[in-house]
């Protein structure tokens, strides 16, 4: 009897792990994006090794600062690809194609049960199809690189059991919102999450928002239990704490400036104030549910002159998707702008870098200290429902 | 056993209060250093030095992956950064490349100008009259530190 976590450890380990021992594990997958493999590919360089441990299994995805910013990004790019080539690494995606985390959701290399380590904190976001995702810095993956293996502290368990069903209105931020309003932002940390739900059946674009998000409130690794997934969890027994939330009872979120320690109800935020830009996109915010909630929320509306809207898709299949359903169409007509599959402006380098005292609502999950750019722009973080509402107002 | 000037932070210090995105695109590792906690207040990246202690709070490092973050704090030369806790990343990375990391669950270190003092071989810092002990490590992760990081541990272990 175990959990969903210590089984999928048990499979890796060849026996079933005890809580807080220190373990040394096979990479089933390995993620990188064109930003940490700048110094992934430097610390490898420095390892006295010459090859990959297994071209097959390592996953390059270009999304963070692509198509290049400035001349310096694109020679460290280029770098990047020489390396790529080099080891002949096949799960190559090139900018366009898409954010890293969404494009492992998609393409189908891993599998429920697979361990997967990423040189990005949201690695865990792949938990909505049942990997047990990592993240991990650059020198911790370049040992990756040249052995295939690395070391996890089997941290406890917890389960949060979600009962009843949402109240129409009320989407997967939300719910992941109010859920880290009650248990804290640091709660997840040295801890693995398993989300639950009995009662209601979230979409794949939902599980990934609450395993996303789960990252932002510290979690090692977080999981969508499926019962058509090979692993699941025993029993409650099987966990260290189980937190149950009623779905029911939950309102409306968002989060204030600087962290998602400022979580609050829409309806305790009083005083509104202009909002200059409008962002639709991130790993957190740039599925297709989320265009078409907020193609949906703008629909036979106008924009508020003083304020721009920037949508950006999670990935090349979102792009396309959204744009046969006509929602680009709608955001572009409206007055929006539409950029190509990536990170955008989340990590404050292009597509939108915020400027002093620039107010942005963002579907993305930070909103650190300039985070988008200028220290003196505040961000909050919204569901794209409440970013249409933004977008129309002109108000937060 | 040392005496080192304090620079002390509150709790859920984020990576890009430690090191801002735009600084992240280079090659080169002693690039970030000048902006560390830059976004906090630029004048404290000039004074940190061999002398200096950083002090945090609950979470330190919380945020993105960005090993830049534990660089450009390794690079101003700062002797080890105490905290009540670190978020995992932030610690793995600190472990990796040979920043000096402890973690002290209880202190109440405030920044009044005082010092504190270090011993790294007793496992506690001394501030006042109060002592704090700092969490010991596992066997594998005192071998890493003993290597001065990850890389020297795997090229070490490969010469063996």
């Amino acid at each position: 009897m175990a959990n969903i976590f210590y089984k999928i450890i048990a499979r890796n380990l060849g026996r079933v792990p005890k809580k807080n021992e220190y373990i040394e594990i096979d990479t089933d997958y390995a993620l990188v994006h064109d930003g940490t493999l700048v110094l992934t590919r430097l610390q490898f360089e420095k390892f006295n090794t010459k090859k990959v441990w297994d071209k097959d299994r390592i996953i390059v995805v270009f999304d963070h600062i692509v198509p290049a910013n400035n001349i310096k990004t694109a020679n460290l790019n280029n770098l990047s690809r020489e390396f790529v080539k080099k080891h002949k690494i096949k799960n190559f995606f090139e900018g366009g194609d898409g954010i890293c985390h969404q494009v492992v959701l998609e393409e189908g290399i891993t599998s429920p049960g697979d361990i997967l380590m990423g040189a990005d904190s949201h690695t865990g976001t792949a938990g909505a199809i049942g990997v047990m995702g990592i993240g991990i810095g650059a020198t911790d993956m370049a040992y990756i690189f040249a052995t295939g293996k690395t070391w996890l502290k089997v941290v406890p368990a917890v389960l949060i059991k979600y009962k009843g069903k949402p109240k129409p209105g009320v989407g997967s931020k939300d719910i992941i919102f109010a859920t880290i309003k009650k248990i804290g932002v640091d709660f997840g940390n040295y801890k693995f999450i398993s989300y639950q739900s009995k009662d209601h059946d979230f979409s794949m674009d939902d599980r990934a928002v609450f395993c996303n998000l789960s990252v932002e409130y510290g979690a090692k690794s977080a999981i969508y239990e499926d019962a058509k997934h090979p692993y699941h969890s025993d029993s409650d027994e099987d966990f260290d704490e189980v937190v149950e939330i009623d779905l029911a009872k939950i309102k409306p979120h968002l989060v204030e400036p600087y962290t998602l320690a400022d979580v609050k109800a829409v309806d305790e935020r009083k005083k509104k104030i202009p909002v200059d830009v409008v962002f639709v996109g991130t790993c957190a915010g740039g599925r297709l549910s989320d265009i078409e909630e907020f193609a949906k929320g703008i629909k036979g509306k106008v924009k508020n002159p003083g304020t721009r809207v920037i949508v950006g898709p999670a990935s090349k299949k979102v792009y396309k998707d959204a744009m046969k359903a006509g929602y680009f169409e709608k955001i572009i007509d409206f007055g929006g702008t539409v950029l190509s599959p990536g990170c955008g402006p989340c990590l404050g380098l292009h597509s939108g870098v915020l400027g002093d005292g620039e107010v942005c609502v963002s579907t993305g999950n930070r909103n650190f200290k300039g985070r988008m750019g200028s220290t003196e722009a505040k961000i909050f973080l919204t569901s794209p429902g409440l970013a249409a509402i933004s977008a129309v107002t002109g108000k937060i | 056993m040392t005496d080192y000037k304090l620079i002390t932070f509150g709790d859920n210090i984020d990576t890009d209060l430690i090191i801002s995105g735009k600084y992240l695109r280079s090659s080169d590792f002693d690039s970030w250093k000048d902006h560390v906690f830059e976004a906090i207040d630029p004048k404290i990246a000039p004074k940190l030095g061999p002398d200096h202690v950083i002090v945090g709070g609950h979470n330190f490092g919380c945020g993105s992956s960005r090993e830049q973050a534990t660089w450009a704090i390794k690079n101003t030369g700062v002797t080890a950064v105490i905290a009540k806790s670190f978020a995992r990343i932030f610690f793995r990375n600190a472990i990796n490349i040979g920043l000096k990391v402890f973690i002290a669950p209880n202190h109440k270190i405030k920044d009044d100008g005082g010092k504190i003092t270090l011993d790294e071989k007793g496992g506690r810092i001394i501030y006042g009259k109060k002592e704090y002990a700092f969490e010991p490590y596992p066997d594998f992760i005192n071998e890493i530190i003993r290597n001065g990081g990850l890389m020297n541990y795997f090229n070490n272990k490969k010469r063996a």
